[in-house]
């Protein structure tokens, strides 16, 4: 008996051995590397971007339009100043093709502005009659050699819009299904798309969806916001089909060939394969310049030949129309076979649209793009966790190739040698002037260079010359205040925002190289704090501050810095952060009219972008690369609107670019303010101010708000000013000292 | 040590129980040296050398910690919080468990009353907290109502008894059940023994009750220590990163260097706070007699 147990124990005891031996194999086996095994076959094959330049004697001409015709090429459309040109694209060459229906149309009263193929191969054309001022779109059937005008009442019916006005009803776009039934989508935004019936021209239906829309040989197909599905919908009205489809909604497009559903978004190019359920896609966004968040699309051409290609027609940032062309190339890597990753805080227009460039002109390299706050939102709480984590991923000798060091601590990282000195690259291009020196001095030490600003922005004030000329200075601000009879004070914005504009000013005064706080200055800027409030009066006070790191997708200062108001006054004076040349119209238009003064303030500037690459990167030579791309005219010269170019040759481009400057119109209160554009003359003045920036504005916003919270206190008449300077001592200190 | 040692592999039946018990212990053993006493060897090595290139420093940033008004600061508050808060938690707690170990009927709900606020979540209580102690607050509105003025409390000097005020509040409960847990332990032929003796209730708690709860009140205290650095999550979820000075306290500075990417100054901050604590739990074990081995 006693043996019996004896055995079974050790049974038991071997069963519990293996089971062990088992669990740590199969964990070894998981942790075992998979590197040497990989195979070296490569997938190969990918769409390739191309922009399709028009021939020589067309590239003056305005794209209009661009479908595939019958013989699944690209057709494309062009205005030029008196006629309409059609041109063929067969993937290697164009062919010019007569268009003669088109231009027996009087272009002098009529705007063209969309061609499009109906699923009854005939052309049609949306055109507006902008003679009489009130925009009647019509709609136009190829005729032969002549355009046939398709009659339909509801287009010559006005009704009333939103402003409470009689007009015509707009045409966003139109379709044509194989019986000539015309469906028209009135609005992007408007939930219906009406059908009309080709002989009688009477609405035979309004369906209630959005854009996308298109249609198939008999069908419409279109976005419902109640189902949040595609809908495929026949000519009485009912559902037939759903797709699962999702994609920011007004800014993609739809097709259907051969009952295949095609869709551009920022995503890409996908397709819903007939009778499938799942989107492909065909065309990778990331890899292409659709991913461009600022491209607005607005025709997508599917050509389905034995090699499928695609055309995308859009508007970019700038409104320039685009045309790219979309290839398979059999020879190239599916997935680029170079991976980098650049990392930011918050997203960077410049290095957004960088990228995207870069990645067309090489494209065996990935860039992976990751910033890691949205929309500059983030508490300080939220702000710490993300610094801590990237540290982390920096500690552990990982992280991004490329750091973008706006509102990281950058000096820390220096200090620490988490970043690589980039001298060899940056030191040639000051030298022969290639990069601003004046601003690229502030990074150059004499033997190393750690990160670079990729813009900068340009705060200035305008108005009363006496206050532009005191501000500056806390001394000559304090003497200002103190004369009774100063007038062309500012517009009050408030105690927390003028606390943290002049905060900023004189940030480099009321911060020590010791890193304390210079005690008698920090009761100058109290003392004029209170002045200027006093001679504002009380309105208004602390009513709409806060501290914000990045507005609208650029770096920005607080608010102190944009006393937007547009305002024509030369008894008041203003702050302007200016991000591009179109920022300084307001400004200059103010000189220019009613001679009011501006300046920089002692040649302060503001960075953005500051680019330093990871010492512990494994692509260093590809990073250098794509920094010294960043830094080269092509997207130096690009407008992002995150300040000016720090290559010299593109802010020459940048400043010379006063023809492209429109004026603009500005709201005041009920008012509509035109402001002309500036002449040449202006804007080489603020281009000779420009060039003489050389001092950074060196702000650090967790200070500001610690200190402004004590300031707010003092000038609410809390504590005394003794008291206000000791409670900001009190908080600077501990944080200064870490 | 070694003839202490030595019983335990004595016999043979010994040995393999002796060998047992450290098989039973491994588990626990892999875990916490894993999170616990590598990272913190870690620590200890990166206290010596530099944050990236590792370069050994000696006590280089020793010296940075020591000369750092941060860390002063810090540690000053930190001090002063463990001084006021674990004595009065302790006091308050004992006074409370023998409140309750002397009444009957009632002793369980009054107990889960106390225990309440522990299962409260950090940010619920954060929520709270700005209901009641915020410049606008419910406590500032009550003060005005009666005729006083109401003041900012979590940025000015209050700060701090409110913080003290959270821990208490939060850490009663659990500690009257560990006091409880040594009351329960006292015979009570002892008490009746003295109460023959003509001893009253006072002389009864003085020559019987803490004698008795010695070995308790060594782990009262160190659970308290350990649970008065938890009071940080309230602290920095209320006030952030930077607080009022009143309660900067040591994880604050840990927590800013490290998002500084200064780890060589966080280890070497960490190192003297363990060192500081290791020394505290050490003199409290001798104090309470905790230290020496029960006989068997």
């Amino acid at each position: 008996m006693r043996k019996k147990k004896m055995s079974d124990n050790k049974r038991t005891r071997l069963l519990v051995l293996f089971l062990c031996v088992v669990l740590i194999s199969s964990l070894l086996i998981g942790c075992k590397s998979r590197g040497d095994k990989e195979t070296s076959s490569v997938p190969m094959g990918r769409y390739m971007e191309q922009e399709l330049e028009l021939p020589e004697e067309y590239q003056e001409s305005h794209i209009i339009s661009i479908l595939s015709n019958v013989d699944n090429e690209l057709e494309v459309y062009l205005a030029t100043a008196t006629t309409m040109i059609a041109l063929i694209y067969d993937g290697e060459s164009w062919t010019e093709k007569t268009i003669s229906w088109i231009n027996n149309i009087d272009q002098n009263k009529y705007m063209i502005y969309k061609v499009i193929l109906g699923k009854d191969n005939q052309y049609y054309l949306i055109t507006v009659d902008y003679s009489s001022g009130e925009y009647q779109y019509m709609i136009y059937k190829e005729d032969g050699e002549l355009a046939q005008k398709l009659e339909i009442p509801w287009l010559e019916t006005k009704t009333e819009d939103y402003k409470g006005e009689m007009s015509y009803p707009n045409v966003e776009d139109i379709q044509v299904l194989e019986d000539g039934t015309l469906v028209i989508l009135p609005s992007i935004y408007g939930e219906s798309v009406n059908m009309f019936d080709p002989s009688t021209g009477e609405l035979i239906q309004d369906y209630s969806l959005i854009a996308p829309v298109a249609v198939s040989n008999q069908d419409l197909i279109g976005y419902s916001t109640d189902q949040q599905k595609l809908l495929r919908m026949d000519k009485s009205g009912r559902e037939t089909a759903s797709y699962v489809y999702d994609a920011v909604l007004d800014n993609s497009l739809i097709q259907e060939v051969d009952g295949n559903i095609y869709s551009l978004n920022s995503a890409g190019v996908s397709v819903l394969q007939k009778d499938g359920s799942l989107w492909q896609t065909i065309v990778e966004g990331g890899l292409t310049t659709l991913s461009d968040q600022t491209m607005v699309f607005q025709e997508l051409a599917v050509m389905e030949k034995e090699k499928a290609a695609y055309a995308v027609l859009a508007y970019d940032s700038q409104y320039n129309i685009k045309l790219y062309y979309y290839q398979f190339d059999e020879n190239v890597a599916s997935i680029p076979s170079t991976q980098m990753n650049v990392y930011s805080l918050y997203l960077n227009p410049t290095i957004r649209q960088a990228i995207i460039k870069y990645q067309s002109e090489h494209p065996d390299v990935l860039i992976n793009y990751t910033y890691a706050i949205e929309n500059g939102e983030a508490s300080n709480a939220n702000l710490s966790d993300t610094i801590r984590a990237l540290n982390t991923e920096l500690l552990a000798g990982n992280g991004a190739d490329i750091l973008v060091l706006d509102g990281l601590p950058r000096d820390s990282y220096v200090e620490k040698g988490v970043l690589e000195d980039i001298s060899d690259r940056i030191k040639p291009l000051v030298d022969d002037e290639t990069l601003n020196k004046n601003i690229m001095q502030n990074y150059l030490s004499d033997s190393s260079c750690y990160y670079v600003p990729l813009r900068f922005q340009v705060p200035l004030a305008y108005g009363n010359k006496q206050v532009v000329e005191a501000m500056p200075s806390l001394d000559a601000m304090i003497a200002l205040l103190e004369n009774k009879d100063v007038t062309g004070l500012f517009n009050n914005i408030g105690a927390e925002n003028f606390a943290n504009l002049f905060w900023a000013l004189y940030s480099k005064e009321l911060v020590t190289d010791e890193k304390t706080i210079n005690e008698e200055i920090l009761g100058k800027y109290l003392d004029m704090l209170q002045l200027l409030m006093e001679k504002l009066g009380e309105e208004n006070i602390f009513n709409f501050g806060t501290s914000q790191l990045q507005v609208d997708n650029a770096i920005e200062l607080d608010r102190g810095f944009s006393m937007y108001f547009g305002e024509n006054n030369k008894s008041e004076t203003f702050v302007e952060q200016l991000l591009s040349l179109s920022d300084s119209q307001v400004t200059l238009a103010g000189a220019r009219e009613v001679g009011m003064y501006y300046d920089t303030f002692d040649n302060q500037y503001i960075e953005s972008g500051l680019v330093g690459i990871n010492k512990a990167s494994k692509n260093k030579e590809l990073a250098k690369e794509f920094l010294a791309y960043l830094l080269g005219d092509k997207v130096q010269s690009s407008t992002a609107f995150d300040g000016f170019p720090v290559n010299a040759k593109a802010l020459d481009g940048v400043m010379n670019e006063v023809d492209t400057l429109q004026g603009m119109s500005i709201a005041i209160d009920t008012e509509i303010r035109q402001i002309e554009a500036p002449d040449e003359k202006q804007v080489k003045e603020l281009y000779d101010k420009i060039k003489e920036l050389d001092n950074p504005i060196s702000y650090d916003c967790m200070l500001s708000s610690l200190v402004i919270d004590q300031v707010k206190d003092f000038l609410e008449d809390k504590v005394s000013k003794e008291e206000a300077v000791q409670n900001i001592m009190n908080v600077a200190k501990g944080y200064l000292a870490e | 040590m070694k003839m202490g040692m030595s019983k335990y592999f004595k016999t043979k039946r010994a040995r393999k129980e002796t060998i047992l018990g450290f098989v039973f212990l491994l588990p626990s053993f892999l875990g916490v040296s894993i999170f616990v006493l590598i990272p913190f060897i870690d620590a200890v090595r990166r206290s010596f050398s530099e944050t990236m290139t590792r370069r050994f420093v000696g006590l280089e940033n020793y010296r940075l910690v020591f000369a750092n008004e941060a860390f002063k600061l810090a540690a000053k508050n930190t001090g002063k919080f463990l001084l006021i808060c674990i004595p009065l938690l302790l006091l308050l707690s004992l006074f409370f468990s023998v409140l309750l170990f002397s009444i009957g009927g009632l002793q369980n709900v009054i107990k889960t009353t106390f225990l309440i606020p522990m299962v409260i979540p950090a940010a619920s209580i954060v929520l709270l907290w700005r209901v009641f102690f915020d410049e606008y607050g419910m406590l500032n509105k009550i003060i005005v109502h009666f005729g006083g003025s109401g003041t900012d409390w979590m940025n000015s000097s209050k700060a701090f008894y409110i913080l003290v005020f959270t821990y208490i509040w939060k850490n009663i409960g659990y500690d009257i059940i560990l006091w409880l847990a040594g009351l329960n332990g006292i015979s009570q032929s002892v008490y009746e023994a003295a109460s023959v003796d003509g001893a009253g209730t006072f002389t009864k708690f003085i020559y019987i009750t803490l004698p008795n709860l010695m070995s308790t009140l060594f782990i009262v205290t160190v659970l308290s220590l350990i649970n008065s650095f938890k009071v940080f999550r309230e602290a920095y979820l209320i006030a952030g990163d930077y607080p009022h000075e009143s309660i900067y306290m040591l994880q604050h500075v840990f927590n800013n260097w490290f998002t500084n990417l200064d780890i060589q100054k966080m280890c070497a901050g960490a190192v003297l706070v363990a060192i500081t604590l290791l020394t505290v739990i050490i003199g409290i074990q001798k104090l309470t007699g905790s230290d020496k081995e029960e006989v068997l």
